[in-house]
Protein backbone atom coordinates (compact mmCIF):
# COMPACT_ATOMS: atom_id res chain seq x y z
CA UNK A 1 0.00 0.00 0.00
CA UNK A 2 1.28 3.21 -1.01
CA UNK A 3 1.59 6.43 1.76
CA UNK A 4 3.00 9.72 1.00
CA UNK A 5 5.03 10.68 4.33
CA UNK A 6 6.83 14.34 5.23
CA UNK A 7 9.45 15.37 3.80
CA UNK A 8 11.09 14.75 6.84
CA UNK A 9 10.97 10.68 6.50
CA UNK A 10 12.16 11.09 3.86
CA UNK A 11 15.02 8.47 4.19
CA UNK A 12 15.18 5.01 4.49
CA UNK A 13 17.22 4.96 8.22
CA UNK A 14 14.06 8.11 9.18
CA UNK A 15 11.88 5.55 8.55
CA UNK A 16 13.24 2.48 10.06
CA UNK A 17 13.94 4.83 13.67
CA UNK A 18 10.16 5.92 13.30
CA UNK A 19 9.05 2.23 13.38
CA UNK A 20 12.07 1.31 15.97
CA UNK A 21 10.12 3.32 18.81
CA UNK A 22 6.55 2.13 17.56
CA UNK A 23 7.38 -1.33 17.40
CA UNK A 24 8.84 -4.66 19.24
CA UNK A 25 9.54 -6.03 16.21
CA UNK A 26 12.97 -6.23 14.30
CA UNK A 27 13.62 -3.57 11.92
CA UNK A 28 16.67 -3.15 9.81
CA UNK A 29 17.71 -1.86 5.83
CA UNK A 30 18.17 -4.48 3.39
CA UNK A 31 18.98 -5.33 0.04
CA UNK A 32 15.01 -5.74 -1.56
CA UNK A 33 15.39 -9.24 -2.57
CA UNK A 34 11.54 -9.42 -2.77
CA UNK A 35 10.83 -8.39 -5.88
CA UNK A 36 7.94 -9.29 -7.30
CA UNK A 37 8.43 -7.71 -10.96
CA UNK A 38 12.35 -8.11 -12.17
CA UNK A 39 12.86 -5.50 -14.19
CA UNK A 40 13.32 -3.50 -11.39
CA UNK A 41 16.95 -3.11 -10.22
CA UNK A 42 17.51 -4.01 -6.72
CA UNK A 43 17.53 -1.41 -3.91
CA UNK A 44 17.15 -0.90 -0.31
CA UNK A 45 14.15 -1.26 1.98
CA UNK A 46 13.47 -1.31 5.24
CA UNK A 47 12.72 -5.03 6.74
CA UNK A 48 10.10 -4.87 9.79
CA UNK A 49 10.66 -8.90 11.12
CA UNK A 50 8.09 -10.87 12.86
CA UNK A 51 9.49 -14.38 12.05
CA UNK A 52 11.10 -15.89 9.48
CA UNK A 53 7.61 -16.47 7.15
CA UNK A 54 5.83 -12.92 8.50
CA UNK A 55 7.07 -9.36 7.72
CA UNK A 56 6.75 -6.45 5.71
CA UNK A 57 8.93 -4.45 3.77
CA UNK A 58 9.33 -0.61 3.44
CA UNK A 59 10.31 0.87 -0.24
CA UNK A 60 10.64 4.01 -1.83
CA UNK A 61 8.44 4.39 -4.84
CA UNK A 62 8.93 8.23 -5.11
CA UNK A 63 10.69 11.10 -3.21
CA UNK A 64 8.43 10.60 -0.27
CA UNK A 65 5.84 7.94 -1.30
CA UNK A 66 6.37 4.71 -0.06
CA UNK A 67 5.23 1.33 -0.57
CA UNK A 68 4.32 -1.09 2.14
CA UNK A 69 4.57 -4.96 1.21
CA UNK A 70 3.93 -8.09 2.74
CA UNK A 71 7.17 -10.41 2.69
CA UNK A 72 8.52 -13.79 3.69
CA UNK A 73 11.87 -12.15 5.31
CA UNK A 74 13.21 -15.91 5.33
CA UNK A 75 15.68 -16.23 2.44
CA UNK A 76 14.54 -19.76 2.30
CA UNK A 77 10.47 -19.01 2.38
CA UNK A 78 10.95 -16.36 0.10
CA UNK A 79 12.56 -18.43 -2.56
CA UNK A 80 9.92 -21.07 -1.74
CA UNK A 81 7.20 -18.81 -2.24
CA UNK A 82 8.74 -17.79 -6.01
CA UNK A 83 7.39 -20.31 -8.33
CA UNK A 84 4.60 -23.65 -8.86
CA UNK A 85 1.85 -24.61 -7.23
CA UNK A 86 3.57 -25.95 -4.24
CA UNK A 87 4.96 -21.97 -3.78
CA UNK A 88 1.29 -20.78 -4.02
CA UNK A 89 -0.22 -23.29 -1.20
CA UNK A 90 2.28 -21.99 0.98
CA UNK A 91 1.93 -18.33 0.34
CA UNK A 92 -1.93 -19.32 1.05
CA UNK A 93 -0.88 -20.65 4.41
CA UNK A 94 0.99 -17.96 5.06
CA UNK A 95 0.12 -14.67 3.72
CA UNK A 96 -2.85 -13.91 6.42
CA UNK A 97 0.51 -13.45 8.90
CA UNK A 98 2.15 -11.45 6.93
CA UNK A 99 -0.74 -8.99 5.82
CA UNK A 100 -1.09 -8.25 9.85
CA UNK A 101 2.23 -7.23 9.74
CA UNK A 102 2.01 -5.26 7.10
CA UNK A 103 -1.05 -3.61 8.54
CA UNK A 104 0.69 -2.37 11.58
CA UNK A 105 3.37 -0.92 9.92
CA UNK A 106 1.17 0.96 7.63
CA UNK A 107 -1.23 1.73 10.84
CA UNK A 108 1.92 3.59 12.24
CA UNK A 109 3.44 4.87 9.16
CA UNK A 110 -0.13 7.07 8.93
CA UNK A 111 1.22 9.08 11.81
CA UNK A 112 3.50 10.31 9.63
CA UNK A 113 1.90 10.76 6.16
CA UNK A 114 0.86 13.70 4.74
CA UNK A 115 -3.01 14.11 4.78
CA UNK B 1 -11.48 23.52 2.76
CA UNK B 2 -11.17 24.34 -0.74
CA UNK B 3 -12.29 21.95 -3.53
CA UNK B 4 -9.30 19.39 -4.89
CA UNK B 5 -9.10 18.36 -8.18
CA UNK B 6 -7.70 15.50 -9.54
CA UNK B 7 -6.61 14.27 -13.12
CA UNK B 8 -8.30 10.96 -13.79
CA UNK B 9 -8.06 9.41 -17.41
CA UNK B 10 -8.98 5.59 -18.28
CA UNK B 11 -6.02 4.15 -19.60
CA UNK B 12 -5.77 1.17 -22.03
CA UNK B 13 -2.87 -0.99 -22.88
CA UNK B 14 -3.44 -2.72 -26.20
CA UNK B 15 -0.34 -4.86 -26.46
CA UNK B 16 -1.43 -6.23 -22.68
CA UNK B 17 -4.82 -6.92 -23.55
CA UNK B 18 -4.96 -8.45 -27.17
CA UNK B 19 -1.46 -10.46 -27.32
CA UNK B 20 -3.09 -13.10 -25.03
CA UNK B 21 -6.18 -13.81 -26.76
CA UNK B 22 -3.82 -13.77 -30.21
CA UNK B 23 -1.26 -15.77 -28.86
CA UNK B 24 -3.57 -18.63 -27.69
CA UNK B 25 -5.66 -17.95 -30.61
CA UNK B 26 -2.68 -18.36 -32.66
CA UNK B 27 -1.80 -21.81 -30.71
CA UNK B 28 -5.45 -22.92 -30.96
CA UNK B 29 -5.39 -22.19 -34.99
CA UNK B 30 -1.83 -23.91 -35.43
CA UNK B 31 -3.64 -27.30 -33.36
CA UNK B 32 -6.38 -27.18 -35.80
CA UNK B 33 -4.37 -26.62 -39.25
CA UNK B 34 -1.71 -29.37 -38.26
CA UNK B 35 -4.26 -31.70 -35.63
CA UNK B 36 -1.72 -31.19 -33.18
CA UNK B 37 -2.00 -32.95 -29.54
CA UNK B 38 -0.26 -32.05 -26.58
CA UNK B 39 1.64 -33.97 -25.21
CA UNK B 40 4.78 -34.07 -22.33
CA UNK B 41 8.04 -35.52 -23.82
CA UNK B 42 5.72 -37.40 -26.69
CA UNK B 43 5.04 -40.12 -24.23
CA UNK B 44 2.02 -38.41 -21.98
CA UNK B 45 -0.58 -36.75 -23.93
CA UNK B 46 -2.23 -34.22 -21.81
CA UNK B 47 -4.88 -32.98 -24.68
CA UNK B 48 -5.52 -34.97 -27.70
CA UNK B 49 -7.00 -33.28 -30.88
CA UNK B 50 -9.41 -32.31 -31.41
CA UNK B 51 -9.58 -30.92 -27.34
CA UNK B 52 -6.17 -29.13 -27.98
CA UNK B 53 -7.96 -26.52 -30.31
CA UNK B 54 -11.14 -26.44 -28.37
CA UNK B 55 -9.23 -25.44 -24.90
CA UNK B 56 -7.17 -23.09 -27.25
CA UNK B 57 -9.40 -21.58 -28.89
CA UNK B 58 -11.78 -21.72 -26.41
CA UNK B 59 -9.80 -19.73 -24.55
CA UNK B 60 -8.47 -17.29 -26.77
CA UNK B 61 -12.30 -16.29 -27.96
CA UNK B 62 -13.20 -15.49 -24.14
CA UNK B 63 -9.82 -13.58 -23.72
CA UNK B 64 -10.80 -11.79 -26.78
CA UNK B 65 -14.04 -10.94 -25.87
CA UNK B 66 -12.70 -9.54 -22.39
CA UNK B 67 -10.42 -7.40 -24.09
CA UNK B 68 -12.85 -5.82 -26.62
CA UNK B 69 -15.43 -5.28 -23.39
CA UNK B 70 -12.32 -3.39 -22.16
CA UNK B 71 -11.82 -1.72 -25.15
CA UNK B 72 -14.98 -0.35 -25.01
CA UNK B 73 -15.24 0.42 -21.54
CA UNK B 74 -12.01 2.33 -22.04
CA UNK B 75 -13.90 4.11 -24.80
CA UNK B 76 -17.02 5.39 -23.04
CA UNK B 77 -14.96 6.72 -19.98
CA UNK B 78 -12.14 8.80 -22.56
CA UNK B 79 -15.04 10.72 -23.95
CA UNK B 80 -15.85 11.46 -20.38
CA UNK B 81 -13.81 14.56 -19.19
CA UNK B 82 -14.79 15.10 -16.00
CA UNK B 83 -12.10 15.30 -13.09
CA UNK B 84 -12.62 14.17 -9.41
CA UNK B 85 -13.45 16.48 -7.03
CA UNK B 86 -12.79 16.90 -3.52
CA UNK B 87 -14.80 19.22 -1.61
CA UNK B 88 -15.52 19.87 2.07
CA UNK B 89 -18.67 17.76 2.00
CA UNK B 90 -18.92 15.67 -0.94
CA UNK B 91 -16.81 13.96 -3.68
CA UNK B 92 -17.36 14.14 -7.46
CA UNK B 93 -16.10 11.77 -10.26
CA UNK B 94 -16.44 10.51 -13.90
CA UNK B 95 -18.53 7.98 -14.72
CA UNK B 96 -19.10 6.32 -18.14
CA UNK B 97 -19.58 8.40 -20.81
CA UNK B 98 -20.67 11.77 -19.49
CA UNK B 99 -21.75 11.24 -16.46
CA UNK B 100 -20.45 12.97 -13.03
CA UNK B 101 -21.81 11.58 -9.77
CA UNK B 102 -21.76 13.01 -6.72
CA UNK B 103 -21.46 11.47 -3.34
CA UNK B 104 -21.75 12.86 0.07
CA UNK B 105 -19.20 11.77 2.49
CA UNK B 106 -21.80 10.67 4.86
CA UNK B 107 -23.31 8.45 2.36
CA UNK B 108 -20.32 6.19 2.06
CA UNK B 109 -20.55 2.70 3.82
CA UNK B 110 -17.12 1.38 3.33
CA UNK B 111 -14.26 1.84 1.64
CA UNK B 112 -10.99 -0.59 1.44
CA UNK B 113 -7.93 -0.57 -0.47
CA UNK B 114 -7.18 -3.40 -2.68
CA UNK B 115 -3.95 -4.32 -4.33
CA UNK B 116 -3.63 -6.20 -7.82
CA UNK B 117 -0.24 -7.41 -9.28
CA UNK B 118 -1.45 -6.40 -12.62
CA UNK B 119 -3.91 -3.75 -12.54
CA UNK B 120 -1.82 -2.01 -8.92
CA UNK B 121 -3.52 -0.11 -5.90
CA UNK B 122 -7.20 0.54 -6.14
CA UNK B 123 -9.74 2.01 -3.78
CA UNK B 124 -13.63 0.66 -3.90
CA UNK B 125 -15.91 3.03 -1.98
CA UNK B 126 -19.88 1.75 -1.25
CA UNK B 127 -22.38 3.90 -1.36
CA UNK B 128 -25.93 2.78 -1.54
CA UNK B 129 -25.71 -0.81 -2.70
CA UNK B 130 -23.58 0.70 -5.38
CA UNK B 131 -19.55 0.25 -5.85
CA UNK B 132 -17.43 3.11 -7.25
CA UNK B 133 -13.08 1.94 -7.68
CA UNK B 134 -10.57 4.46 -7.80
CA UNK B 135 -7.43 3.02 -9.70
CA UNK B 136 -3.87 4.29 -9.30
CA UNK B 137 -3.06 4.19 -12.89
CA UNK B 138 -5.90 6.11 -14.13
CA UNK B 139 -4.52 9.51 -12.16
CA UNK B 140 -2.20 11.69 -13.06
CA UNK B 141 0.76 10.25 -11.03
CA UNK B 142 1.67 8.25 -8.15
CA UNK B 143 1.55 11.80 -5.33
CA UNK B 144 -1.96 12.39 -6.80
CA UNK B 145 -3.26 8.92 -5.88
CA UNK B 146 -1.88 9.23 -2.39
CA UNK B 147 -2.80 12.90 -1.67
CA UNK B 148 -6.87 11.49 -3.13
CA UNK B 149 -6.28 7.98 -0.86
CA UNK B 150 -4.81 10.31 2.46
CA UNK B 151 -8.01 13.00 1.93
CA UNK B 152 -10.73 10.19 1.20
CA UNK B 153 -9.70 8.07 4.23
CA UNK B 154 -9.74 11.15 5.97
CA UNK B 155 -13.18 12.71 4.70
CA UNK B 156 -15.36 9.45 5.09
CA UNK B 157 -15.85 9.20 8.82
CA UNK B 158 -19.00 7.00 9.17
CA UNK B 159 -18.01 3.86 7.64
CA UNK B 160 -20.35 1.15 8.88
CA UNK B 161 -17.64 -1.64 8.05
Amino acid sequence: MKRKLKQEYNTLESIKDFLATKTSLECFIALDEWIFDEIRVSRKCVVVKKSGIAGAKVVFEEANIVDIQPIAPSRFINTLTMRGLLAMIIQFIISGAQNKVAEEVENHLLEIQII
Amino acid sequence: MDAIQFTYKAKFSYLNKFLPPLVLGGIGAYCYLEQVSISIKRRLTILPYPYSFYVFGGAGILLLAYAIYKLVQYIKASQNHHDITLTEKYITFPQGSSEKVQVYYDEVQSLYIQEDSEDGESITIDVNNNSYKFQEEYFSSLSQYTDFKAILEKLCTKLTH
